[in-house]
């Protein structure tokens, strides 16, 4: 399916999928109530993202020096950069590294750019062996899946799927209803062979150091160390908006990313890679390869949608979006879901298979109040509605209703008059329950809600005759 | 590859680069001093599943690796990495220290770090031929020394440190904030998900 098509028919399938809901509302309130509470407990906590607002868009606007600088430091440090400008030329370029180190098996962190690339496809079909090793990466690969979220890539599986996957692909005679400490412990064995027989170590990177040539990774599980420092090979897979000047920036960043995405103060690992091995060291990747990727940003940096690219991807959209609630991530079918994916993915992959994305947002503005990096989300999908508006996009019915919507704006008392009458209406509806069920359009809608009564009269008339009263 | 490097450049637009002035004036405010950093880093880490020692003497770290092994009813035997001088340790009947060359037949494991964070309750490892990195992700149970002197109040301070240090940047600059932990299953939380399930760390107040 091209991606980020076909949202409204995935949406209605996940609303009626009662796992899926029963692993989402696992994690509904998790991250949100664990956000807040970090949040809460660091009074400078807006004081920093504005500090890191004015770092981001400095450096977005300097680009081209940033990444000219980092370029020169990986090099001093002894690594390598290669430059691609789409996703093939990434592939490509990971690929010859692969075959010049005369590899077999490749080891994977977790990394948002190498989902964008669709890297494992491409390193298979070219003969590798390829392990994710982030677990909620290994179960979704176990799976034949995709990410659902951003940081957390399983959420939408339950341990009961989780346990069943493990019994098909761990093999041995595995007893029923094991713990879930029994079932990390059975993945790291598994993985633990992986790390120690890799021969290339791909990961990817929240931040990219211009002044020191290092590639910053975050993680709770440490798999994203030993990805990187067994094999002989090491290969970081970032995007070009990653970068950032210099070290004292980066705990900025750090203070607003574990807080904004589980509410961790600081993941367990924080690394800092900074080029190859060192001459006197025994142990440690030989090569250091960065591969910086554009896919279209260097574009959106000159568009109205540079904002997004200040997205740091804590997720926090994502965890207090109430379509992303509803639905999971997958029914969004592209790399990024959510708020910042309903503003990515048109940009990355087109206007035309985005369309009903983009319509699936509430424009409640949570995600913008919650956004670490103040990224107008809500604006940015509404930019996406108008184009799409103005490119005569939209369905037919769909533009109709939006003229008369306008028209009936610009007539305030034919308005006043239509609503009058609806409002009336829904009294009657409140009043005679049975009438709900002959009127069309309703029945679905009251899955799951209940039509208060109503009191017959609209706000504005309302607000008039108490006028009267004082 | 480097058409791909002269294309993006150009769209990017290499113009002399905007001064850079966003001064960094904003830290949290609880690192200031109520308590000693010392105890700030242990309660921090303490917070986050690992266990942490404050001691005077070089009797104490002995015991403390003796206690530390014994509350998870592991063997009495510590590989160390050729960073971390042992000699001087007095060794309590019954420990073991052998010098650890294969970090991944190393159950526990005894390490030092550069500097502490009191900040976010973090250890710093910056890695070396004395100091491996791979000590600090293989063995079950990992022990980090750290001296009281090293702790730093925030993270600013403590990259400052490491880049002004002889060595400056490490290949792996590891900032260590509890053992390996997951909530991938169920967003419930389960340590050891591949590196140490326990995470010791010794602060050194001589």
């Amino acid at each position: 399916m091209q991606q980020g098509s076909g949202f409204k028919k995935d949406a209605v399938q996940a609303l009626q999928n009662e796992t899926l809901q029963a692993a989402l509302n696992t994690a509904r309130g998790g991250f949100v109530d664990k956000r807040r509470v970090a949040v809460d407990a660091l009074p400078e906590f807006d004081a920093i993202k504005a500090r890191a607002k004015a770092i981001k868009n400095h450096t977005l606007d300097n680009l081209g020096d940033y990444l000219q600088e980092f370029e020169r430091a990986v090099i001093a440090s002894g690594g390598q950069v290669h430059w691609a400008q789409t996703t093939e030329q990434a592939n490509q370029a990971v690929l010859e590294i692969c075959a010049q180190a005369n590899a077999k098996c490749v080891t994977k962190g977790k990394s948002m750019i190498s989902e964008e690339m669709q890297l494992n496809h491409a390193l298979e079909n070219a003969g590798y062996e390829v392990m994710e090793t982030d677990l909620g990466e290994y179960i979704i690969q176990l799976a034949k899946e995709t990410p659902s979220h951003i940081i957390a890539p399983a959420v939408h599986k339950t341990k009961a799927q989780v346990e069943a996957l493990f019994d098909e692909f761990h093999g041995a005679e595995l007893p029923p209803n094991r713990s879930r400490e029994q079932l990390v412990s059975e993945a790291r064995v598994r993985l633990r062979e992986a790390f120690l027989g890799a021969d290339v170590g791909i990961t990817g990177a929240n931040f990219l150091i211009a002044e020191t040539g290092s590639s910053v990774l975050v993680t709770n599980e440490g798999n994203g160390d030993l990805t990187a420092s067994i094999p002989g090979v090491h290969i970081v897979t970032a995007s070009i908006d990653k970068v950032i000047p210099k070290l004292d920036d980066l705990p900025t960043f750090l203070r607003l990313l574990g807080r904004s995405a589980t509410g961790q103060e600081l993941t367990a690992y924080t690394t800092l890679f900074t080029g190859p091995r060192r001459a006197e060291e025994t142990a440690g990747p030989e090569q250091f390869h960065v591969i910086l990727l554009d896919n279209g940003r260097s574009d959106i940096r000159d568009s109205e949608f540079k904002d997004a690219l200040r997205c740091i991807r804590c997720g926090a959209c994502l965890n207090h979006c109430a379509v992303y609630g509803a639905v999971g991530g997958h029914a969004y079918n592209a790399v990024y879901p959510g708020p910042i994916g309903q503003v990515m993915t048109p940009l990355l992959n087109g206007l035309d298979s985005s369309l009903e994305t983009i319509s699936a947002c509430t424009m409640n503005g949570h995600c913008k109040a919650v956004c670490p990096m103040g990224i107008p989300l809500p604006d940015l999908i509404r930019k996406h509605r108008v184009a799409a508006f103005e490119q005569n996009k939209n369905s037919f019915l769909e533009r109709k209703g939006l003229s008369f919507w306008k028209s009936m704006g610009l007539k305030p008392g034919v308005y006043r008059h239509l609503t009058a009458m609806s409002a009336k209406a829904v009294k009657l509806l409140g009043d005679f329950p049975l009438l709900q069920n002959l009127t069309p359009l309703l029945g679905s809608w009251k899955n799951g809600r209940v039509l208060m009564k109503a009191r017959g009269k609209t706000f504005q008339a309302l607000l008039k005759a108490g006028r009267k009263h004082d | 590859m480097t058409e791909a490097r002269r294309q993006i450049l150009e769209k990017l637009g290499a113009v002399a680069a905007d001064e850079y002035c966003i001064p960094n004036t904003v830290q949290p405010a609880f690192v200031a001093r109520s308590e000693s950093l010392a105890l700030l880093l242990k309660r921090k880490l303490e917070a986050v599943h690992t266990s942490v020692d404050i001691v005077g003497s070089a009797e104490q770290v002995g015991q403390s690796i003796a206690g530390f092994l014994n509350a998870h009813g592991s063997p009495l035997k510590v590989g160390v990495v050729p960073g971390v001088d042992t000699s001087s340790i007095p060794v309590p009947p019954g420990l073991d220290f052998y010098p650890c060359q294969d970090m991944a037949a190393c159950h526990t494991v005894l390490t030092s770090a550069a500097f502490g964070i009191a900040e976010t309750g973090t250890v710093v490892l910056p890695s070396s031929l004395q100091r491996p990195t791979l000590a600090n992700f293989l063995p079950d149970n990992c022990i980090i020394m750290l001296d009281e002197v090293n702790i730093r109040p925030c993270m600013e301070e403590a990259f400052s440190s490491v880049q002004n240090s002889d060595a400056g940047m490490p290949r792996a600059l590891n900032l260590i904030s509890g053992p390996s932990k997951t909530a991938d299953i169920e967003q419930t939380l389960v340590y050891g998900a591949h590196g140490p399930i326990q995470l010791h760390v010794i602060i050194r107040a001589v």
